[in-house]
């Protein structure tokens, strides 16, 4: 079983065949695990972000991290609002990067046939998305097919960690 | 068989929109045996209160009668007494059903009243004319949230009046009201929405919804607070309002760039905050060096753009490669739409879409804020989310409007 795992390891550096949008979703990510990652785990990989509360930007090498913490103690509503998700507060649900480097999106190689294509901003006609609804990932594409930023956020996948509606 | 002709007629003059401009009506004069010269009514119509008629001017363009609403309900008429020259105040007070119905002067002594059955009826008084005109009939389930003085709604507990935030009678509020609203020239002077916004008392302080009466219900329902609707008592502001139909503008200001550094000079501390969220490279100081990223050349009054992407009723659209603002025309709030759409533009590479500056707006509210935004962001049953709306709300908010009444 372990011979097998290198085999896969090797197999994989020299013949390149781990598709290059997985390599890039764990670049962007930066190490933080939706839906997994907590305040303390960021702050200990990242330092001290811009902002406070639930929503933080971190400036890195590479772009922009923004990032969204979980509001809610599991499922006990706050403030009359219900809650969303069976986890801990300070629980990252949305992560969002804007490289600052160029990147067409069709380098990303993507199977397109799993994204929902759609325009979702209203005051930026041009931009395009493709939504992954299962999976939780959104790229936004400029008119020119340059990839304009990418946001992951829970997708169908992760309804098992929904809170039971009232 | 004999014969009827027409004792009077009128005629009724309407916009592009299908409302009403003027009405010019005729009489026959018996006496006379001729046509009167035609009496001429023109509508000075609200955008901001979504068209309704505000006043009613005669030829010369003094002013007949004023209308004060309550959402798309009259709230009181205000009219000019002939030979006197002086105004009179008419309240309008309903209950929350419409089955009662008083009319009182600014006295507070009652002018009419009528107890009406479910069909509209007037059960106790002869008909007469009513010296009120609903222009646009009242959502259903809405209405007006206003309780008034004998009528005070159990449904809407908490409602209250206030001037300068400090609560006040509703006597007291509505002579400001009126006060404010009309000066010595006859024309309505104040120049914003009757309504300014809805609040709800939270545990963080008071939530502004702006006009999102909808939302703002929904949170006071939830948290089982105060709904406050706060209404304009002061105000010389005179930009927003169109009268009748001005002409489309089809120019920008040649000192739209200085009005935009001004714009965001009035705000410059949320607006750096905003732009360090965004993780941007400008600044307030550096403003101008973002407006010269886009280029006053690359700024334009463009119609037809808005209808291409479909938001024929959008008022700025931005766009990248090569990089561009696009104003809607009727749109006279250049540097304020060119500021927000510059915002767009302030990215190191690319542009920040909507959701990017809703979430950005949203990461510098306060935590509970921050919850109910998040709520909103999602989208629920009864307010669905539209992308950008919060962060033009924010700015309005903390920027656009700031130091206003």
């Amino acid at each position: 079983m372990k011979t097998a795992a290198i085999l896969i390891l090797v197999g994989a550096s020299v013949f390149g065949w781990i598709p290059p949008s997985q390599d890039r979703n764990a670049e962007w990510k930066h190490g933080v695990s939706l839906l997994q990652s907590t305040k303390a785990d960021v702050e200990k990989l990242l330092g001290k972000p811009i902002g406070e509360n639930y929503g933080v930007t971190y400036r890195l090498k590479d772009g922009t991290l923004y990032l969204d913490y979980y509001g809610f103690d599991h499922c006990k509503s706050r403030y009359g609002f219900d809650a969303d998700w069976n986890l801990p507060e300070w629980t990252v649900t949305e992560i969002a990067f804007r490289p600052d480097y160029e990147l067409t999106f069709a380098s990303l190689r993507l199977d397109l046939s799993r994204f929902r294509k759609a325009r979702l901003n209203p005051g930026v006609p041009s931009l395009l998305s493709y939504v992954d609804d299962l999976d939780g990932v959104e790229y936004t594409v400029d008119s020119d097919g340059t990839l304009n930023s990418v946001r992951y956020f829970p997708g169908s996948r992760y309804d098992k960690f929904r809170c039971q509606k009232r | 068989m004999g014969t009827f002709d027409p004792q009077s007629g009128t005629t009724r003059t309407l916009d592009g929109n299908g409302q009403q401009l003027k009405t010019a009506t005729v009489t026959y004069n018996d006496n006379t045996e001729s046509w009167t010269t035609p009496e001429t009514t023109y509508y000075l119509r609200a955008t901001a209160l979504g068209g309704q008629v505000l006043t009613e001017l005669n030829e010369q363009g003094q002013k007949q009668r004023t209308f004060v609403y309550a959402g798309n309900q009259v709230l009181a008429t205000q009219e000019i007494i002939p030979y006197y020259n002086t105004q009179s105040v008419t309240w309008e007070h309903r209950d929350p059903t419409n089955a009662s119905y008083r009319t009182s002067y600014a006295t507070g002594a009652v002018a009419e009243s009528r107890e009406l059955d479910p069909a509209g009826a007037d059960t106790i008084s002869p008909p007469v004319v009513i010296p009120v005109i609903v222009v646009n009939p009242p959502e259903q389930g809405i209405g007006s949230l206003l309780p008034y003085p004998s009528f005070s709604s159990p449904t809407h507990p908490g409602l209250s009046y206030r001037v300068d935030g400090i609560p006040v009678s509703i006597d007291y509020f509505m002579r400001q009201v009126d006060n404010a609203f009309h000066g010595p020239f006859g024309l309505v002077e104040a120049s914003r929405p009757r309504l300014r916004d809805y609040q709800v008392e939270t545990p963080d302080g008071p939530a502004n919804f702006g006009l999102d009466r909808a939302g703002a219900t929904a949170l006071a329902r939830r948290l089982h607070s105060t709904l406050i609707q706060n209404w304009l008592v002061s105000d010389n502001w005179a930009l927003d309002w169109e009268v009748l139909t001005p002409p489309p503008q089809n120019t920008l200001p040649t000192d739209l760039k200085d009005q935009v550094q001004k714009t965001v000079n009035n705000c410059s501390d949320y607006m750096n905050r905003l732009l360090n969220q965004l993780d941007s490279d400008y600044t307030v100081a550096t403003f101008g060096d973002l407006f010269d990223r886009v280029g006053m050349s690359h700024i334009e009054i463009n119609h037809d753009k808005f209808v291409k992407v479909g938001e024929p009723t959008a008022a700025g659209l931005a766009e990248n490669n090569p990089r561009r603002i696009y104003i809607n025309t009727r749109v006279t709030a250049f540097a304020t739409v060119t500021t927000f759409e510059l915002l767009h533009h302030a990215a190191k590479r690319g542009m920040f879409d909507d959701r990017e500056l809703d979430k950005a707006v949203v990461d510098l509210m306060g935590p509970w804020r921050q919850i109910a935004a998040n709520v909103d962001m999602k989208g629920t049953k009864d307010h669905s989310y539209v992308r950008s709306t919060i962060a033009h709300r924010e700015l309005n908010r903390n920027c656009f409007n700031r130091g206003r009444p």
